[in-house]
């Protein structure tokens, strides 16, 4: 189905795929084509060690799957000037790729054969084990990891959501040959896949492409993707790190499950929210940026909503982080008592509305605009809807965010350094 | 042989110098739904300028007499719909640039446009620039001081990258005494002294008499466009200052090695190169370089990072880059101390390989593919080209990206091989972590 937004001039097609995958497509005019094939296996749909799928799986598979066997399948890609990635997330594995008009369709073959075809001799799974070890460990330097890693830790204790996507040390040491081509088999399959795409693309020809690429794929029973749905139980946690300051995380949980447009509407509304409240052009930010207890350089808001999970965070280096806490916590209760929402509510939604414009712009924004979109299982056009006309966001939706979600008595705290 | 037509390959930018003196650079293209502005005015890194300029970068971002403070700023941009203004120094070889960015969407896609958002945005970009908030006649103290700390506080959590910490060490052992070894942040030993007076002064002095260069990116024509910098932007004193040369670096000395420890989990080692090729040089030879560095480390399919990490799995992550204005290559690894040394005989030993054989058909043709295939595809983005142009303006390259790209086409084996040979190293630098003593 092709449909076109007028006052957006862009274009997009939806189409049905072989054995149930998904194709989504903006078709547009320029030189370089962006796609991203998602899997819907991520670190939360991870069985357990003991049904063969340990904490870490699911990336561990990600980054083996590039071997072939005549060697590492990026250099097939960068033969034809073409770019490619793969990231692992809680709820999905995601292979990206860019290139040059002429060469997308053999782009697109490569990134169905990385994320299909199955290699695994057990000497380069033994030196994966260290190599993800290593990747581990050198980001126990990184602050910004460090801060989101124990900020998780604080909001889900002892839950899968909490552990650090690539697993631990230890959870590795079982994956094998065997165990990571039994999850291949169970987990990779067409119904499982969503291709979005943007580009000078001609779509017939690349539905052509996807099919025959699709027919290499395991096929069989899927395993149904039951994920482990996080539940928040905040708490306080303080992690040492070598760092000048303290960085103090407040993270609310979000505890209402939606699905679909209502998911992407609540997600906007929760962005709104942190943006009228704290965000650059807040009074809070004002404030507390002269008196220098917030640090421009750090502070920030920011939200993270799926099915599955959903919380948003507050986080900033601070010499008294206590002080920034607990300014923090006054202001969500003060905001209940006034109408700072309603008075700056236009300034906000014009803001939002010029960002989502933008993101229509690039390629690979535009496709990260349809994959929001679609793994929650909206058409994109209607999630443009939430920003202007009729049907747009409001005052009350942000209001309601303010009350469900940003409770004083369900924050999580976490600290960093000092 | 690079055909004569690519000689007059058509530049990126139809470039024109309005009323007022700045350089004026526009893209015209239906492709974006958003227009850019981006002002560029550079200066040749001194220390102490480096920190008044840099202090200035923040402070600019602060207010305008019209909009007095960060809040009232910010509320204007974002009821032109998300609009964005920012200030801040970047460095671009031995240069350090105020750069102020403006970006908003094309009034084309917004319902009941009341404003002419480009002309909004030169305006801003003007009162930035020549009327920043002043409270009697100077900056105002507190603002100042709230700045200087914000940019100590900036320039130490850089450092809490522990590979940029490195290269940041490297760089100052090699090219001491020269600009290149300053950072566009600042030096937070040398904002004693600065008031809101001597700040002001030095700005007055600097946006009247340093060149600018202002591009405009987006669906916009072009005669408006100059007109409207024209009417905005502060003019330029006519006896202003020319673009200064690109310094010489400091004489080669005999390669030197310094290990220092800190507070790392893990080992970075740094190897600074010097290759006798410049931006400003040969642009064969130069487009060499850039193959060169593809082929060796540059790319993840490089021979460093093919090699030395997925064969031999000797570190986590290795890579080169290079500076092109001053023609020095670097190589950046994270090591376990114990490998550090098989790891730098392993770099060597693939530099003098290249320097010897040269490399193969199949990885200059890689190489050049996508070097190819970056430069082209850059025309769907602005920052690239923009970035592309403003460099090679620097370094007082006349040719276009289109013609590099020709060049690029006609580099030989040979002529990478002839790059490699003369490539030395410098200064092989190690941070390594601290014995713990267990």
């Amino acid at each position: 189905m092709r449909q076109t937004h007028e006052s957006l001039r862009e274009t997009v097609e939806i189409r049905e795929l072989a054995d149930g995958a998904r194709l989504c497509v903006t078709p547009r005019t320029g030189r370089r084509c962006h796609a991203v094939l998602s899997v819907e296996y991520g670190a939360l749909h991870e069985a357990g060690t003991d049904r063969g799928e340990p904490p870490g799986i699911a990336h561990f598979l990600e980054h083996r799957l590039f071997e072939k066997p005549d060697g590492d399948i990026s250099e097939r890609f960068t033969d034809i000037g073409a770019d490619v990635d793969a990231q692992t997330g809680f709820t999905a594995t995601s292979y990206s790729v860019t290139s040059g008009a002429e060469t997308f369709p053999a782009a697109l073959e490569l990134l169905f054969e990385l994320a299909g075809r199955t290699h695994f001799p057990e000497d380069s799974v033994a030196r994966e084990r260290s190599i993800v070890g290593h990747e581990i460990q050198l980001f126990e330097d990184n602050v910004e990891w460090m801060s989101f890693q124990t900020m998780l830790q604080a909001l889900y204790p002892a839950q899968r959501i909490a552990v650090d996507i690539a697993g631990t040390p230890e959870s590795l040491q079982g994956i094998d040959s065997q165990m990571l081509t039994r999850c291949h088999q169970h987990r990779y399959q067409a119904s499982a896949v969503q291709v979005f795409a943007c580009g000078p693309i001609a779509v017939a020809q690349l539905v052509d492409t996807c099919n025959d690429a699709l027919r290499l794929w395991p096929t069989g029973d899927r395993s149904p993707s039951a994920i482990h749905l996080p539940v928040a139980s905040p708490g306080v946690l303080r992690v040492p790190m070598a760092v000048p300051r303290v960085r103090r995380m407040l993270a609310f949980p979000d505890e209402v499950r939606r699905q679909g447009i209502a998911l992407m509407r609540h997600e906007l509304a929760m962005e709104m929210t942190l943006d009228i409240l704290f965000g650059p052009r807040s009074e809070f930010f004002s404030r507390h940026y002269e008196s220098g207890l917030l640090d421009g350089e750090t502070f920030g808001g920011e939200v993270h909503m799926d099915e599955s999970y959903g919380f948003c965070v507050l986080s900033g280096d601070a010499d008294d982080p206590d002080a920034l806490q607990s300014v923090i916590l006054e202001e969500v209760v003060q905001a209940r008592r006034t109408d700072w929402i309603e008075t700056d509510f236009e300034r906000a939604r014009r803001r939002a509305y010029g960002d989502m414009v933008c993101q229509w712009e690039d390629v690979e924004s535009t496709v990260g605009f349809l994959e929001s979109a679609g793994l929650r299982g909206c058409h994109p056009f209607s999630a443009t809807e939430m920003y202007a006309g009729e049907t747009a966001i409001n005052a009350a939706d942000i209001r309601r965010c303010l009350e469900e979600c940003l409770r004083p008595e369900r924050v999580a705290i976490a600290s960093v350094g000092g | 042989m690079i055909a004569d037509d690519s000689l007059s390959a058509p530049d990126d930018f139809d470039s024109r110098q309005p009323a007022g003196g700045v350089q004026l650079h526009v893209r015209r293209s239906t492709r974006f739904k958003s227009v850019w502005i981006d002002l560029f005015q550079p200066l040749l890194m001194r220390p102490g300028d480096i920190t008044r300029l840099a202090l200035l970068g923040r402070l600019l971002e602060r207010g305008t007499s019209r909009l007095p403070d960060l809040r009232a700023l910010n509320r204007h941009t974002d009821w032109l719909y998300g609009a964005a203004l920012s200030t801040q120094t970047i460095a671009v070889g031995p240069f350090q640039i105020l750069h102020l960015h403006y970006d908003v969407v094309d009034h084309a896609f917004i319902p009941h446009a009341e404003d002419d958002l480009l002309a909004c945005g030169l305006q801003l970009l003007g009162e930035v620039l020549s009327d920043p908030f002043l409270e009697q006649g100077r900056f105002p103290g507190a603002r100042v001081e709230q700045e200087k700390s914000s940019l100590r506080r900036y320039v130490e959590s850089l450092y809490g990258d522990r590979t940029l910490l490195a290269q940041r060490r490297a760089m100052e052992q090699m090219c001491s005494g020269t600009p290149w070894a300053l950072l566009p942040h600042g030096d937070p030993a040398e904002l004693n002294g600065l008031n809101g007076d001597n700040l002001l002064q030095f700005l007055q002095d600097f946006v009247t008499n340093e060149p600018v260069d202002v591009y405009v990116c987006g669906d916009v024509d072009a005669d408006q466009v100059e007109a409207l910098c024209a009417h905005h932007l502060p003019s330029l004193d006519r006896s202003r200052r020319s673009l200064p040369a690109v310094p010489d670096l400091p004489p080669a000395t005999e390669p030197r090695h310094i290990r220092q420890s800190e507070d790392v989990s893990q080992g970075r080692l740094v190897l600074g190169f010097r290759t006798h090729v410049q931006l400003a040089g040969a642009e064969t030879e130069y487009a060499a370089l850039v193959l060169f560095n593809l082929i060796f480390g540059g790319d993840a399919h490089s021979r460093l990072y093919s090699r030395i990490r997925e064969d031999a799995g000797l570190c986590y992550h290795i890579a080169s880059f290079t500076d092109p204005m001053s023609g020095l290559l670097f190589v950046e690894a994270g090591v376990e101390p114990d490998d550090r040394q098989i790891l730098l005989e392993q770099v060597l030993a693939e530099l003098d390989d290249l320097a010897d054989r040269g490399p193969a058909v199949a990885e200059l043709q890689r190489s050049q593919n996508l070097a190819r295939q970056r430069l082209e595809s850059a025309e769907d983005g602005r920052d690239g080209l923009v970035r592309f142009h403003l460099s090679r303006r620097l370094a007082g390259v006349e040719t276009s990206r289109l013609h590099f790209l020709a060049c690029l086409a006609t580099v030989t084996a040979a002529d990478v091989r002839a790059v490699a040979a003369r490539v030395r190293l410098d200064t092989e630098y190690f941070l390594e972590p601290r014995d713990t003593g267990d």
